[in-house]
C-alpha cells in the first residue's frame, strides 16, 4: 500500500517535497498490489514541473519502478504511465532535470515492480519528488 | 527522414562515450550499444514539435515496440528540451534500445511530427 506526505516550501520558493511510499507485500494491505496515490491535483506552474527524483531500492534485490500519471488518479497495471522511472536493484538512484518536466492535469504516483503491472515491490522503496508548484 | 546515430566512440581509458539520435521515430532503435551499459545523461529535444512526445527506454537488446513495457519513460513537453542527469548512472543489464512516440504507456503509437533528437552520454 502507498502512502505520500508532502512538505510545501511555499513563497518565493514555490516547491513542494512529495515522500512516496510502498510498503510492499511485506506491509502492505492489499497483499502484493501496488496503489496509486495523487500528490498534485493541479499543473506544474510556469512550464516547469519535476525536477528531482531520488528512489531508494536498496531494500529489494531486483529492480523498482516509480510510475509517474499526468492525472488526478491512476490505477496501476491499467493506466498508461507519463513518466517511468527505474531503480535497479538494490540501489538508489537520482534523477536530475533543471529545466523541470511538466504536467498539466495532475500528479499522480505509484511505485511496482514490474513495468506495466500493478506488483508491489516485496520490501519498501520509497521515492522523494521535488516539483515546483 | 530516417533514424540516424553517432558515437563519439571514445571508449578506453575513459570507457564513456556521447551518442547522438536524430528523428528518433516510433520505429525505435534496437542495441545499439551492443552490450549492457548504464546512462548518465538524456539531452531530450522536442523544441520542433508543438505537441508531447514520450521517450521510451527498453533495458533490451530487442524490445517489441508498442507491446513491452519501457524501463524509463520520459514525457517531454511541446516546444521544449530537457536535460536529465543521472549522478549514479542507470545500469541496464541487458542492452538499451529506445524510441519516441506521440503515446504514453507502452504503445507506439505514432511517431513525432517532425524531428525528436536524443543525445546521451553512456559507459
Amino acid at each position: 500500500m502507498a502512502t505520500s506526505s508532502t512538505t510545501k516550501q511555499g513563497d518565493p520558493i514555490g516547491s513542494a517535497l512529495f515522500t512516496l511510499t510502498e510498503t510492499g507485500v511485506n506491509g502492505g494491505v492489499a497483499a502484493g498490489i501496488a496503489t496509486a496515490v495523487n500528490m498534485d491535483s493541479g499543473s506544474s506552474s510556469g512550464g516547469a514541473g519535476i525536477h528531482l527524483i531520488e528512489i531508494d531500492n536498496t531494500g529489494n534485490s531486483v529492480a523498482s519502478y516509480l510510475n509517474l500519471y499526468d492525472a488526478g488518479s491512476a490505477n496501476p497495471g491499467t493506466t498508461d504511465e507519463s513518466f517511468v522511472f527505474m531503480a535497479p536493484a538494490s540501489t538508489r538512484i537520482t534523477y536530475a532535470c533543471p529545466e523541470g518536466a511538466s504536467y498539466v492535469t495532475g500528479l499522480t504516483g505509484a511505485i511496482v515492480s514490474t513495468p506495466g503491472a500493478a506488483t508491489a515491490p516485496s520490501s519498501t522503496v520509497t521515492a522523494y519528488i521535488l516539483v515546483s508548484t | 527522414m530516417a533514424i540516424a546515430v553517432k558515437s563519439s566512440g571514445v571508449s578506453s581509458p575513459f570507457s564513456a562515450r556521447g551518442v547522438e539520435i536524430t528523428d528518433l521515430e516510433n520505429t525505435g532503435l534496437n542495441d545499439f550499444i551492443s552490450s549492457a551499459t548504464s546512462v548518465y545523461t538524456l539531452d531530450l529535444d522536442n523544441s520542433a514539435n508543438g505537441a508531447l512526445t514520450f521517450f521510451k527506454l527498453y533495458d533490451s537488446t530487442g524490445p517489441t515496440y508498442g507491446t513491452t513495457e519501457p524501463s524509463l519513460m520520459i514525457q517531454v513537453a511541446a516546444s521544449t528540451r530537457q536535460v536529465w542527469s543521472i549522478a549514479q548512472g542507470l545500469q541496464l543489464l541487458s542492452g538499451l534500445s529506445v524510441m519516441a512516440s506521440t503515446v504514453d504507456g507502452p504503445d507506439s503509437g505514432s511517431s513525432p511530427g517532425s524531428n525528436f533528437n536524443c543525445s546521451m552520454v553512456v559507459s
